[in-house]
């Protein structure tokens, strides 16, 4: 498995968390919500921009999200998303069950780089 | 300047999968389209061509139609699935009881005409009484039709009224509705109409919400099918003749001397030592032909009731079928319900 698959199957998943994560430091709109993941994480995390969208939407009609129409600057309007009192219990649960995971993930692994005592 | 096809053809891809109303559908464009002018904008400034800043910004985007599947996917989310088929059950309530009072009202006038309509059909044709089998089929047709037509006219605007506009055009609500109104409209038929119906309503009845099923699910977002005052004309226009028909059945002759041999009925036993003499025996009657009706048999027997039910502490209390051929009760060969009760002398204070 190259890296860039490895890295897209470690995404999968937790992206409707990286988006409530940057949405719930301020109203966003979906490129900025794409920018904004890629700048934080160092351009580790470039979440495919086709599956931002579903994301969004999906955790708008789940009430993690809501949206508003403005006018942008130019061209067309831009939709901003602000998290939900949901959204922030939801992102609070996964950030503890990612702490947890990642930890275990950690944990098991430095042990097994530990030389056998053999 | 970037060519516009190819963002316009993009979006058209995206569009032919979004399953939402038009409304929806062009907000979600138009939020892809923002999209895409930022990325290229974005590109620009890093030195692509406007071009190839277009094309890029599209590629990132990935496959349009299957962008489109999942937006329309993720536009429908459980929340609003469970609350379209609320909104559903709220609306066959709400919708439901305004269409059957309607209907109802409609067939109650259509009867009202059909009544005086019988009669001169009758006085016409010279008819004492009438099978009513022969006249009882066009006016099960009728039934059946109207409550297949009842069902139809539901499904065809449910769907439209059970959920706001973000999902009411999604086939997922469609189908929900249409199973829903199968369940429940079947049920209503099953249990709670009565069971006494002929072979059209047996066949008919049942077909009502399976009309209701299809028609939901090629249900409009905005029916054009509304009943209003020139279809609920034709309708009793349409229903007159099997009503008329029904009225036929149901209104046999008055039986003004109808009558029933129930000597054995005053055949007091021996052991009473009471004349037959004493007891005066009436009928009273409720009676709706020809589907059902009942008359009553009371025995009083004055001054020597007491008596009675002191020497007949039991009474047999017999049900039997009977029938009204050409202004005479005929009964069956034998009782239905035989049933002993107590005697109950009631006294009479003058």
């Amino acid at each position: 498995m190259s890296h860039d698959q490895l890295r897209s199957q470690l995404l999968k998943g937790t992206t409707p968390y990286l988006v409530l994560a940057v949405v719930r430091d301020g109203e966003l709109y979906g490129y900025q919500i794409a920018q904004r993941i890629r700048e934080r994480s160092d351009g580790a995390f470039v979440p495919s921009e086709g599956s931002l969208y579903p994301t969004l939407h999906r955790l708008e009609a789940d009430g993690a999200l809501t949206a508003t129409w403005r006018e942008g600057e130019h061209g067309p309007r831009r939709r901003w998303y602000r998290i939900t009192p949901a959204g922030v219990a939801t992102l609070a649960a996964h950030e503890a069950e990612w702490e947890a995971f990642s930890g275990a993930v950690t944990r098991v692994a430095s042990v097994s780089r530990e030389p056998s005592g053999a | 300047m970037p060519d516009p096809g190819e963002r316009d053809a993009f979006l058209a891809s995206v569009r032919s999968r979004l399953d939402l109303p038009d409304a929806i559908a062009r907000d979600v464009l138009e939020e892809l389209e923002g999209h895409l002018e930022d990325a290229a904008a974005d590109l620009r400034a890093a030195g692509l061509s406007a071009d190839d800043a277009e094309r890029r910004a599209i590629g990132r985007l990935g496959d349009a139609r299957a962008l489109g599947t999942e937006l329309a996917r993720a536009r429908r989310g459980r929340r609003q699935l469970l609350a379209a088929v609320g909104g559903g059950i709220r609306a066959v309530l709400a919708e439901g009881i305004r269409t059957w009072i309607f209907l109802a009202v409609l067939a109650s006038l259509t009867a009202i005409l059909a009544l005086p309509a019988a009669s001169i059909v009758r006085l016409l044709l010279g008819l004492r009484s009438t099978s009513s089998m022969l006249v009882g089929m066009p006016g099960s047709l009728a039934t059946a039709g109207v409550v297949v037509g009842g069902f139809a006219y539901l499904g065809w605007i449910l769907p439209a009224r059970s959920a706001g506009p973000a999902v009411r055009s999604v086939r997922g609500v469609r189908r929900a509705v249409a199973l829903v109104g199968l369940a429940v409209g079947s049920a209503i038929l099953w249990f709670l109409v009565p069971v006494a119906m002929d072979p059209v309503l047996v066949v008919g009845l049942p077909l009502g919400p399976v009309a209701f099923a299809l028609t939901a699910l090629r249900a409009p977002e905005r029916p054009t099918i509304r009943v209003g005052f020139v279809p609920a004309v034709i309708g009793a226009a349409i229903l007159f003749l099997p009503m008329t028909l029904l009225a036929l059945a149901a209104t046999d002759p008055p039986l003004d001397n109808w009558m029933a041999d129930i000597s054995p009925i005053g055949d007091v036993p021996a052991a009473t030592d009471i004349e037959n003499t004493a007891l005066a025996i009436t009928w009273s009657r409720s009676y709706g032909v020809p589907y059902g009706g009942q008359a009553e048999v009371t025995v009083v027997a004055g001054d020597a009731a007491a008596t009675v039910a002191a020497r007949l502490p039991t009474l047999r209390v017999e049900v039997w079928s009977a029938r009204v051929v050409d202004g005479v009760v005929r009964f069956g060969s034998a009782p239905l319900v035989v049933q002993p009760a107590p005697t109950e002398p009631i006294t009479i204070l003058h």
